[in-house]
């Protein structure tokens, strides 16, 4: 009941907030206000409102400027994020990014995968060549994401909806899901949110 | 550096350039940059493309005759590739040449430069073509290595990576020039002398970047003529007369090249090389007194997906995947080939597939290293492993050799490998000659 009722204040907040952000197309972008926006349903302690929102604290630059710019232009869909990052220029995104990467990395308390879970998608992971992208510890870079410690339920809701193209922002990755077994991806979610990489990483990110 | 960085592979750097007073350098955000050799501060920099596209910079620049010769990565993400000579002092742009010609057609070839037939639907491309049009605006076309420069004809040789999207032929129709081919420019100019293609419309991504290589070779009579070499990721070695980029012979395969070329279809389709090839962007090297190129091999099955999709805007466009088959057998090789005849002189087999590359001293030495952090002097002449050392981490990266005050040193790094996941170091190891 919690989460169904914090999920529901988030939604409610946020379609005041953006009716209000769109009705002034020379709004002047104020990052404080914006911080306060994203804490609604991101957290503002970092840790996300509900399963299916993802972390932003900590997550890469470009990735997370990329993510505005797709939810801006239309080519990632989600009805709270498209109208939050419309009035958005260039150099807004670029704040948000480089302000939400320097915070600490959230612990939402999920437990590292047991050794079979671990296996199984370990060999998933080799089998498309995870790790080429996202890096030894799933830290990503750059435009790539973090995935390491991301919630169990988003990650588990993205990489499905990047298979069955309701998330069309990175074709490579639909192409990457595609080829993997959907028998993989319940393992794929609980290794990598029981991920804890912060003493790899050394900066506390 | 900024934010936007979309690079393939890793975040990989293959190395800087040092030219008179100054080091250049090219970034994962598509700059390159020129410091001070001394101090480290900055000279200039120059954007050379914009990274929000696909563009970026792993390659190492070359430095010749005041130039700063360059390529781009992005063959992964639907770039237009190309080459291009800066001014070393400015870093204003002096020539830039489109590794993808607006003519991308080509002459429909239907086998590759080994004579293996690659498949293709011709028909089907044909009508792709009146329907879609030529697709060189978003063709890939990547280059990934350093040119090979010829100082007494001011010519320059490169290998141009593959076709975007990389799976997927159908919205790509026609031969798909230049990509995995051999290319020659002037130096001065930048103006096209001559290309050879080895796989036309290639859905496999086994195209061309390990770095070519200028060396003498015997032609088909006998006679000595100047050549240039490269290892192909199909795990051949292609040896060209370097006057018209034409192929003088190709060697004996090196890796298993079972289901070449087996079309990739949406299930999967096993073929082999893997999609990491037979040579990856590892550096070959030459022992002319031996007459021996030594490459370094992979041996992944895997099997090869297709799934279609439009130019998605400067995003990873792979047009399907490439999936490693799990519990297959992975291994590599340590390779001799005589280039002029084509045959494999020595082969040894190592526990993990090999990237990285070789160094051949003229004492008769071939060094490499391998991903379990093992780095290895080998007798170039039979392939016997005379010394070996435990870096500790992968070393995947090729060795060099240098000299001071007379007394030789080979140095290497070991840092491991992103792309097959190699155990992560960062160290550089020096060790003298005696």
């Amino acid at each position: 009941m919690l989460h169904v009722s914090r999920r529901a204040v988030c939604a409610a907040f946020l379609i005041g907030s953006t009716l209000f952000a769109g009705s002034g197309s020379a709004e002047e972008f104020n990052l404080e206000e914006k911080v306060k926006l994203c804490a609604t349903c991101h957290g503002a302690d970092g840790v996300p409102i509900n399963k299916q929102t993802p972390v932003i604290w900590g997550q890469n630059e470009g990735y997370f400027y990329l993510q505005l710019r797709d939810f801006k232009r239309g080519t990632r869909k989600n009805p709270l994020m498209e109208p939050i990052a419309a009035p958005l220029e260039k150099k807004d995104m670029y704040a948000l990014a480089a302000y939400f990467t320097k915070k600490k990395w959230p612990n939402l308390g999920q437990p590292p995968a047991p050794a079979s879970v671990a296996a199984k998608a370990d060999s998933a992971v080799r089998s498309v060549g995870c790790r080429g992208c996202h890096l030894d510890h799933f830290q990503g870079d750059g435009t790539t994401a973090r995935l390491a410690g991301q919630s169990r339920e988003y990650l588990l809701a993205t990489m499905l909806a990047f298979r069955d193209g309701s998330r069309g922002n990175n074709p490579g990755m639909s192409n990457l899901m595609s080829a993997t077994p959907e028998d993989d991806f319940e393992a794929l979610a609980e290794y990598l949110a029981g991920l804890q990489i912060d003493q790899y990483l050394g900066h506390g990110r | 550096m900024g934010p936007v960085t979309t690079y393939c592979c890793g975040p990989n750097n293959r190395g800087v350039a040092i030219y008179k007073d100054k080091v250049y350098m090219g970034t994962l955000d598509a700059k390159l940059v020129a410091l001070d050799a001394k101090t480290g501060s900055l000279i200039w920099e120059t954007e050379i493309a914009d990274p929000e596209l696909g563009y970026s910079e792993t390659m190492a620049p070359t430095v010749v005759d005041g130039k700063v010769l360059i390529g781009t990565n992005g063959g992964e993400y639907g770039i237009r590739g190309f080459v291009r000579a800066y001014d070393a002092d400015t870093g204003e742009l002096v020539w830039n040449f489109h590794t993808i010609p607006e003519d991308s057609v080509g002459e429909w070839a239907t086998h590759d430069a080994t004579g293996k037939d690659m498949h293709r639907d011709i028909e089907a491309e044909k009508a792709a073509l009146a329907k879609l049009g030529d697709p060189y605006k978003t063709l890939g076309g990547g280059v990934w290595q350093n040119p090979a420069v010829d100082l007494k004809t001011k010519r320059i040789y490169f290998v141009v990576g593959n076709p975007s999207p990389d799976l997927d032929g159908s919205i790509r129709p026609g031969d798909n020039l230049y990509t995995d081919s051999l290319v020659s420019v002037d130096l001065n100019t930048g103006e096209y002398v001559c290309h050879f293609q080895y796989i036309a419309h290639d859905v496999w991504d086994l195209d061309a970047v390990s770095p070519p290589i200028l060396v003498d070779v015997k032609d088909n009579d006998g006679n000595t003529v100047p050549g240039v070499i490269h290892g192909g990721k199909t795990g051949n070695v292609y040896i060209h007369n370097r006057d018209d980029c034409s192929l003088i012979r190709f060697s004996e395969a090196m890796v298993d090249q079972t289901g070449m070329w087996s079309l990739p279809t949406p299930e999967g389709t096993p073929m082999l090389p893997g999609a990491n090839g037979g040579v990856e962007w590892s550096v070959m090297s030459v022992n002319p007194d031996l007459g021996l190129t030594y490459a370094v091999n992979l041996h992944q099955p895997m099997t090869y997906h297709v799934e279609s999709s439009p130019y998605p805007g400067g995003k990873l466009w792979l047009g399907g995947a490439f999936k490693v088959i799990p519990d297959s057998d992975q291994f590599g090789n340590v390779t001799a080939v005589d280039y002029n005849t084509g045959k494999i002189k020595w082969q040894k087999k190592t526990p993990l597939p090999m990237m990285g590359g070789t160094l051949a001293t003229a004492g008769g030495l071939v060094f490499t290293g391998e991903g379990d952090g093992w780095f290895r002097a080998y007798d170039a002449e039979n392939g016997e492993v005379l010394w070996s050392f435990f870096a500790g981490a992968g070393v995947n990266a090729p060795a060099t050799a240098y000299s001071v005050d007379g007394k030789e040193y080979i140095v290497v790094g070991a840092g491991g490998n992103t792309q097959i996941d190699f155990k992560r170091g960062n160290n550089i190891i020096a060790f003298t000659v005696d």
